[in-house]
């Protein structure tokens, strides 16, 4: 800044309330303080609050007209009248001030669109438009005047309102050229709400870079010295409390869109699932309108469109079941009907009524009658589940191994295949709603990816557990189901 | 009412169905063999592949989430597989979501969606089988 003689103007950043003491502590410098870098006599001030903002600006200006510093006050319409209005109560002759030049107010609105070149200020036509205002004020009284020129602009404010970050930057840099050639004071001033959100943290830098002082809002500068130092600590804890909880959310967002994603990954499952049996069903009644029309409809392709049609039927109810019982699950519970069985006949029971496949299944019953207090129809649900995923998931021929054992209080039930396996991590997200092991749906093995967490749901409800194990890839799944015995001697019936 | 409308085989057409969900793959294959079509029936992408090659079919029923290699990359691996094997016309049936829309990028000749229409893939087997001259095994 090359000005460095002009009439002492103490300005307090503790106005309103330590202006009218003269208080020691200003903030913005005058013009003897204001030199050596280029940005010294430049100045932003920080407000919330027009109440604030006004006494402020307004004693920077008088401090200037009373020691016959020109003014230049570049502003919005509201604050132009809004200051005036306070320079009057202060006592300076605003009128006669600005009759005689002293005090020079222009719109910022107007004064910036005078310069904007495809919405960023250009040099020329700021130097071209600035330059004379600063020079008229600086040749006032034919030069007797004792110091520089004090200007108060909100340009800047208006361009960051506007959403012109980067213009807002380029015209404090053109105010800094400026003052190589130019004498001035320059005060700016920004409405922090201008900076509310996390990603003006680097345009507020910016500013903050291009002045030489910074003067923070009110509710910081309104506060007594021995007060600061608390408030600055506030702060930094305000600060540290906010970046923890925007990780938490952060967090919290991820999760909501990985479990959005699931839901799309399911419905485009579901659909796909779902179409095939209705396709079969749908094929299968049109296959025997054709037949009948041509009078090939024997009682052997009756039998064989039957079995078909039954068998889709009933594929299309398992889905659908599966569908309800997620949302009973999800809503709170699956009802129960529980009485005392024995698991190492229902086991043996599920066993013999597999349907006819490629993998044999060999059934190890340790200890019978094994019994426990259960719903039968839930719990031969998830054994037909359990037997049903080994199958899906293991080359054809290889044996699925079912053992039925007692440990401890628990009755266990393990069904285990030499099939696909389990990458690493994927132990426990089987259980997840919709949740498929990467081999399962690369492989594109079909499922809803509903059977295990409904399994779990289920065993938990028995206060008991379902669990996976494998080795890996290739290396086969042991599924473990445990459910606490029943051992009451006198309780052989049904309750 | 199709079966009016239709003219005549002049000889006998070879369909290839890769199909997974068994059901389909019967309705699709009594309903062509009750039509005069010779059909084979895979649910494995390699296999069906490979017979491509040596039974030359004159269209591919192709659904697209398939165990193993799904249904995209058989359409791809099938562009790559000299003419004219390479060159067969292809009919995605598929219930997958967006699969009908996915038809030209796979450089498949027509998409029905599941469940079907009989008479429309007996249709769109027709139109093909106009449009393109059958050739000998």
């Amino acid at each position: 800044m090359s000005i460095s003689t002009g009439a002492p103007g103490p300005y307090s950043g503790r106005l309103p309330r330590g202006s009218e003491t003269g208080t020691p502590s200003a903030l913005i410098p005058t013009f003897e303080q204001a030199t050596g870098s280029v940005h010294a006599g430049h100045t932003v001030q920080f407000y919330d609050d027009d109440a604030f903002l006004v006494p402020a600006v307004a004693q920077f200006l008088a401090t200037g007209i009373r020691a016959g510093d020109a003014s230049l006050v570049i502003a919005t319409a509201a604050h132009r009248q809004a200051f005036a209005q306070q320079l009057l109560q202060q006592g300076v002759d605003v009128l006669g001030a600005r009759r005689s030049g002293l005090l020079s107010m222009v719109d910022a609105r107007r004064t910036v669109s005078s310069f904007m070149v495809a919405g960023m200020p250009d040099a020329a036509r700021f130097a071209a438009t600035i330059g004379p205002l600063i020079e008229r004020d600086g040749e006032l009284d034919g030069g007797t005047r004792s110091g520089g020129v004090r200007a108060y602009g909100e340009m800047v404010d208006l361009l960051w309102r506007d959403g012109n970050a980067p213009a807002a930057v380029r015209l404090e840099e053109l105010w800094n050229e400026l003052s190589a050639s130019h004498d001035f004071l320059l005060l700016c001033a920004y409405s922090m709400s201008g900076f509310g959100q996390a990603e003006d943290a680097a345009g507020f830098r910016e500013i903050i870079a291009q002045h030489g002082q910074v003067v923070p809002t009110e509710r910081y500068t309104g506060l007594e010295d021995d007060e600061r130092l608390g408030e600055i600590s506030r702060l930094q804890q305000r600060a540290l409390a906010l970046e923890s909880e925007i990780e938490r959310r952060e967090g919290v967002e991820q999760r909501l869109r990985d479990a959005l994603a699931a839901r799309e990954e399911f419905l485009s499952i579901a659909s796909h699932e779902l179409r095939n049996p209705i396709a079969t069903i749908f094929g299968t009644t049109q296959l025997m309108g054709r037949a009948l029309k041509r009078g090939s409809l024997d009682g052997q392709r009756i039998a064989q469109y039957s079995a078909v049609l039954e068998s889709s039927s009933a594929q299309l109810a398992r889905m659908t079941d599966d569908l309800l019982d997620v949302a009973r699950l999800e809503r709170g519970s699956v009802d129960l009907r529980m009485q005392r069985i024995d698991l190492a006949a229902l086991v043996a029971d599920v066993v013999s009524r597999q349907p006819w496949t490629n993998h044999p299944v060999q059934l190890h019953v340790e200890s019978a009658p094994l019994w426990a207090m259960a719903d039968a129809d839930r719990i031969e649900q998830v054994i037909s589940n359990l037997l049903d995923n080994g199958l899906k998931y293991s080359p054809e021929g290889r044996p699925i191994h079912v053992a039925v054992r007692r440990d401890g209080a628990n009755a266990l039930v393990e069904v285990t295949d030499e099939g696909i396996g389990l990458p690493a991590g994927f132990e426990e997200k089987i259980f997840t709603p919709f949740g498929r092991a990467l081999n399962a749906v690369e492989g594109n093995i079909p499922g809803l990816g509903l059977g295990l967490y409904l399994s779990r749901g289920i065993a938990r409800q028995h206060d008991g557990d379902l669990s996976a194990h494998s080795a890996g890839p290739g290396e086969g799944t042991m599924m473990l189901l445990t459910l606490p015995c029943d051992d009451r001697p006198d309780a052989a019936t049904d309750r | 009412m199709t079966d009016r409308m239709r003219p005549p085989i002049a000889e006998q057409h070879r369909i290839l169905i890769l199909e997974d969900e068994f059901g389909v793959a019967m309705v699709l294959s009594e309903l062509l063999e009750s039509e005069g079509y010779a059909v084979r029936h895979f649910v494995d992408g390699m296999a069906a592949l490979r017979a491509t090659e040596r039974w030359l079919p004159h269209v591919i029923l192709l659904d697209l989430t398939l165990p193993g290699m799904d249904g995209r990359e058989f359409a791809r691996a099938l562009r790559e597989l000299p003419a004219p094997a390479g060159a067969t016309p292809v009919v995605l049936i598929t219930g997958a979501l967006g699969g009908v829309e996915s038809a030209p990028e796979l450089g498949a000749q027509a998409a029905i969606r599941k469940p079907f229409d009989l008479d429309l893939v007996l249709d769109t087997l027709h139109r093909l089988l106009a449009s393109s001259p059958a050739s000998e095994p």
